[in-house]
């Protein structure tokens, strides 16, 4: 088996704050595998961005220890440039953190700290503007400034790209988007993750929204790790999710709506077409409707 | 976390005597301080008044429920500076050249003088060095908070010691080396107590207003004491509002700049590494952005005054008024009082 690219052990943070120590994290034991796409959800205030700055390194743990590809975060002494290279992170409203004259340049400053050849920056840059869906002929010459939000949010997106990093954390990628650009930034993602094989890490308060994705999701509730599991598992626990907050995607509501109205609809229907497949090959939909 | 240190809102919320004071009667209370401070200082050796400003201060500190570990470590440096400023200014002549006392004149050889001076300077140039061994107990003892300035100083020692060892090393060994008399006037005393005092009183009085008042509480007293200049067609409530939004917005700002000093990082831009244009060049994408995110919310922020109908010309009015107090009136009628006694011969 391989290695985990993540491996918590008893992670706690502390925040204090003059008058009162909280914690924001308490006792995470998780495991990411390589290559995977794991989604972190759970309300707000849950500790989720906290989490998630321990692993390139922005915070350190207050208790416990964050390998991440072999890197211990927590040791004094670590290099967190070299890193930060191998995990590129997305913050909320990433588009706020474009700041150079032209979408090129922008997307060449990570590439350019690594100190990298010319020639070498150029084809990354190329690369991961195409994978994000603006090829450079089009979109390279331009201001970040005048793109569409979702533009730039790809363009941050790029940025991060071409450091070729072997994690990807996004905290929260697709807030304030619209219904469209939405699935289209998730689609550069997935393309992303084909084309570089690389793992994801996914912060999420909508479990809707991630499940098409996400190979496993990690809940939290009041910064302890409360459920885990692939999404197929998570999403027949209705009434746990809800427990936390959380609500399962309308589909898995409604099945299991139906079961508890008598209707055997197996337990690993997950998707809008396995439950239409399904409906064809049984007879009661005529009794239904 | 990053931004957290910085000491923007000094103010401690507490719930004590001087906290409940208005705004108004604190600012009052200050800008009355001045001119009976100056007055004060005209009369030489009429000790009253200082009597009465310590009793005050003392009064007040204890009064605001601050404790006195904060005001000292604001207020140390001053102090410090004075006692630097002492050497020079007790010996002053222009006031009262009338001798007080005079220490020295010290008679001693040049020979003597140079071994003085030698074996200081490598007492402080081992103290120095010892700082920077290798060595893990000294190490520790060296990171403790009130041990760092040390080294400094003796640093600064050695190097004086040098200058004189310098300056005085061509004289024969023998020669007798006269220091001194150093001669300390009453005018040098005089100046040096009431102007030692009246600094550290009003620094302390003003610091104790910024920390019992909430920056909020502050600016409202301050436009309601201006108020009597919008006869004179001047802005004082477009200045309450700039700066109430300003004030508004600085936890706003802290918070995006950590947020995006956060982002940079992650793409590799640590304003802690790097060559020296890299530096620069992180604080770019640090401003920028920022100055960016900046004029965007201050052109949402004009939408959104206009759609709740804020007008410039208006006249606004607080959603809480505050009124004076019945201790309001008491702290200022007193105050007044002992202050005006203080001043009768």
């Amino acid at each position: 088996m391989i290695e985990p690219i993540i491996i918590t052990h008893h992670l706690s943070h502390m925040y204090s704050s003059g008058h009162s120590d909280k914690f924001a994290v308490e006792d995470v034991n998780l495991e990411i595998a390589r290559g995977s796409c794991a989604a972190i959800i759970g309300v707000t205030g849950s500790g989720k961005s906290t989490l998630i700055q321990h692993f390139n390194g922005l915070l350190r743990p207050t208790a416990g220890t964050v390998l991440v590809d072999g890197i211990d975060v927590g040791a004094s002494g670590v290099d967190l440039r070299i890193l930060r290279q191998r995990v590129g992170m997305l913050f909320q409203f990433p588009e706020a953190q474009l700041f150079e004259r032209t979408v090129f340049a922008d997307v060449a400053f990570g590439p350019r700290r690594m100190r990298l050849g010319r020639h070498e920056i150029r084809t990354r840059v190329l690369t991961a503007l195409e994978t994000v869906g603006l090829p450079h002929q089009e979109y390279g010459a331009r201001s970040p400034f005048e793109l569409s939000g979702g533009q730039r949010r790809r363009v941050a997106l790029a940025g991060v790209l071409a450091m070729l990093p072997r994690l990807l954390i996004l905290d929260e990628p697709t807030v304030g988007l619209d219904a469209d650009a939405r699935s289209e930034f998730y689609m550069y993602l997935r393309r992303a993750q084909r084309l570089q094989g690389v793992t994801i890490v996914l912060v999420s308060h909508d479990m809707t929204e991630v499940a098409s994705l996400a190979d496993r999701l990690f809940v939290l509730h009041n910064g302890r790790l409360v459920m885990q599991g692939p999404p197929r598992s998570l999403f027949s626990e209705g009434e746990r999710l809800r427990q936390w907050g959380l609500a399962a995607p309308p589909l898995s509501e409604l099945l299991s709506l139906l079961r508890k109205g008598g209707l055997a609809v197996p337990l690993d229907i997950f998707t809008l077409d396995e439950a239409f497949t399904w409906l064809r090959s049984e007879a009661p939909i005529p009794r239904l409707f | 976390m990053l931004f957290r240190n910085i000491p923007v809102g000094t103010y401690i919320p507490r719930d004590s005597l001087f906290h409940n004071l208005q705004a108004r009667t604190k600012l009052l209370i200050l800008v009355w301080l001045v001119p009976w401070l100056i007055v004060a200082n005209h009369r030489e050796w009429h000790f009253l008044p200082y009597i009465v400003l310590v009793a005050l201060i003392s009064f007040i500190i204890a009064f605001s429920a601050i404790p006195l570990r904060e005001v000292w470590r604001r207020t140390w440096l001053i102090v410090l500076l004075f006692a630097l400023t002492a050497i020079p200014l007790l010996s002053a002549t222009d006031e009262d050249p009338k001798r007080l006392t005079a220490l020295g004149p010290l008679v001693t050889t040049y020979g003597l003088a140079r071994i003085v001076l030698l074996v200081g300077a490598a007492l402080f140039a081992v103290v120095f060095l010892s700082s920077r061994l290798p060595v893990a107990a000294l190490r520790t003892f060296w990171r403790r908070r009130g041990i760092r300035w040390l080294r400094i100083v003796s640093l600064l020692l050695v190097l004086a010691a040098c200058v004189t060892l310098w300056l005085i090393g061509s004289n024969p060994g023998a020669q007798a080396l006269s220091i001194g008399p150093y001669v300390i006037t009453y005018g040098g005393v005089w100046t040096l107590l009431s102007g030692f005092l009246v600094l550290l009183a009003l620094l302390i009085f003003s610091m104790l207003l910024t920390m019992t008042t909430s920056p909020v509480a502050m600016i409202e007293g301050l436009t309601m004491l201006l108020a009597p200049l919008r006869r004179l067609k001047l802005p004082v409530d477009d200045f309450a509002l700039m700066s109430l939004l300003a004030l508004r917005f600085i936890p706003t700002l802290l918070e995006e700049a950590e947020q995006l000093y956060k982002a940079q990082a992650s793409r590799g831009a640590d304003l802690t590494s790097g060559t020296i244009r890299e530096r620069f060049q992180s604080l770019s994408m640090l401003f920028v952005p920022l100055v960016q995110g900046s004029l965007r919310r201050a052109a949402d922020l004009a939408v959104a005054l206009e759609a709740r109908g804020y007008e410039v010309e208006g006249h606004q009015t607080p959603l809480h008024e505050s009124t004076f107090a019945t201790m309001d009136y008491v702290v200022m009628g007193g105050i007044f009082v002992v202050t005006v006694v203080s001043l009768l011969p």
